[in-house]
């Protein structure tokens, strides 16, 4: 049995452990055929990166000093620009503490205190680094909280995450453009391009979380307890896929649009 | 004992010394443009800050917020550039004139790589080029969303892809 691929490069690439090398390199030394591949591989491996290599700059110098003197610079950019918003719009006590109200998590974006498009890319997490060209919105939960997608024609996905420690619920769209409304309560996502791939980040700690496609309960979560037919991938994220042109599976089906959910 | 900030803030220099000069590299190579690399490298590094924590992969959250404030940097100027003239806005970042103070030799090299960088998928770019920095298989699958198990095999199959599009770039009439 020769070598595979895999093995190949992680042999040049030392990704293997100890105890994981040595069968392979026994084989080596009694397999004239995988050797060559081996050298094949390592020839390939530094002509392709030698070119790649010449694109590179040398790196501008940059010091920790200057990076926390850029941060001063943006906080404060922010905050006067968080400070004119809420000056225009009059924001009352209330509205900002609403259950749903999207404005604490906008202000404190504006204010530098959340970062929810960097969160979105945090790996630990799981969530797919991607950009979030379509927006996004960060959303107090609340006791209760419906969060409406409509569907996208061309379908799409809606991976779901829990947030340890977190307060707001995030919604994002990685790919695509949306609309999102926020209302008490529910938050509905209306997308407007033909696909779309949303991240919905729940607060673990939410009370009462449910997600609805098109209508359709797709996903719940009740205090600890969730509630959804999709599937998890090895990271733990739920894998809610949108079907084309709204069609659905029969309920069941691992493909995250199952049957009604109570 | 350390107070929380004090322990971060010596985690955040010393990833900062670490990871630096790789993310840079990786964004200088992926978007041709040293000064844009240079923000976005910046930026993310002010965005950890901000974090005040570090996450459990910081060289995988590095690369993922910087990948994010790429692709949004190049989103935006791709609209910009569609307002203002229909035919630029097809253009990318990497499709930019290479610097002038390079010499013509090395122009066009770089030129033929970029091409032909540009002839591959997202994917299979950013593999060879976190590669190229030295990135692990486990910080490269935590980027890029992949496997961890299968990037040695997509590694190798970016690389052939490569050679395959700058010979074809090579043959291609000038």
């Amino acid at each position: 049995m020769h070598l595979d691929e895999e093995t190949i490069q992680r042999l040049l690439h030392g990704e293997l452990s100890p105890e994981m090398v040595r069968a392979p390199e026994e084989h080596l030394n009694a397999c004239p055929t995988c050797s060559s591949l081996v050298e094949d591989a390592r020839r390939e491996e530094e002509e392709v990166f030698g070119l790649l290599a010449g694109l590179g700059h040398p790196v501008p110098p940059l010091t920790v000093a200057g990076i926390q003197a850029r941060q001063v610079r943006t906080r404060a950019s922010r905050f006067r620009w968080a400070a004119g918003i809420i000056a225009a719009l009059g924001i009352s006590t209330a509205a900002y503490a609403s259950p749903g109200s999207p404005l604490p998590a906008w202000i404190d974006e504006l204010l530098g205190r959340s970062e929810p498009e960097e969160e979105a890319g945090t790996p630990s997490t799981g969530q797919p680094g991607r950009e979030s060209p379509g927006g996004g919105i960060a959303v107090a939960p609340g006791a209760n909280f419906t969060v409406h997608f409509g569907s996208p024609k061309e379908g799409g996905t809606i991976t779901v995450t829990l947030e340890e420690g977190s307060s707001e619920l995030q919604v994002e769209a990685a790919v695509g453009q949306a609309t999102f409304i926020s209302d008490v309560g529910s938050l509905r996502v209306e997308p407007e391009g033909p696909t779309a791939e949303f991240l919905v980040k729940i607060p673990s700690n939410a009370p009462s979380v449910i997600i609805q496609l098109d209508g359709e309960t797709v996903f719940s979560r009740q205090g600890e307890e969730t509630t959804t037919d999709a599937l998890q991938d090895d990271l733990g994220r739920w894998l809610i896929g949108i079907p084309v042109d709204g069609s659905r599976h029969p309920p069941g089906e691992p493909n995250g649009l199952g049957g009604q959910l109570s | 004992m350390k107070r929380p900030d004090s322990v971060f803030q010596e985690a955040f220099e010393r990833t900062f010394e670490e990871q630096y000069p790789r993310i840079f590299g990786f964004l200088d190579r992926l978007s041709g443009e040293t000064e844009l690399a240079a923000d976005i490298s910046q930026e993310t590094f002010v965005k950890l800050l901000r974090r005040g924590s570090m996450p459990e992969s910081p060289s995988a959250w590095l690369l993922t917020v910087g990948l994010n404030l790429y692709r949004n940097a190049t989103a935006k100027r791709s609209r910009r550039a569609s307002l203002l003239s229909p035919s630029t806005a097809r253009g990318s970042v990497s499709e930019r004139e290479p610097a002038p103070d390079v010499s013509a030799e090395l122009s066009e090299a770089r030129e033929r790589v970029r091409a032909t960088l540009a002839r591959l998928d997202d994917r299979d770019q950013r593999l060879l080029l976190l590669r190229v920095e030295g990135f692990s298989y486990r910080e490269m699958a935590g980027a890029l969303h992949l496997n961890e198990a299968s990037v040695g095999t997509l590694l190798a199959r970016a690389k052939q892809a490569f050679r395959a599009a700058y010979e074809e770039a090579g043959d291609a009439p000038r």
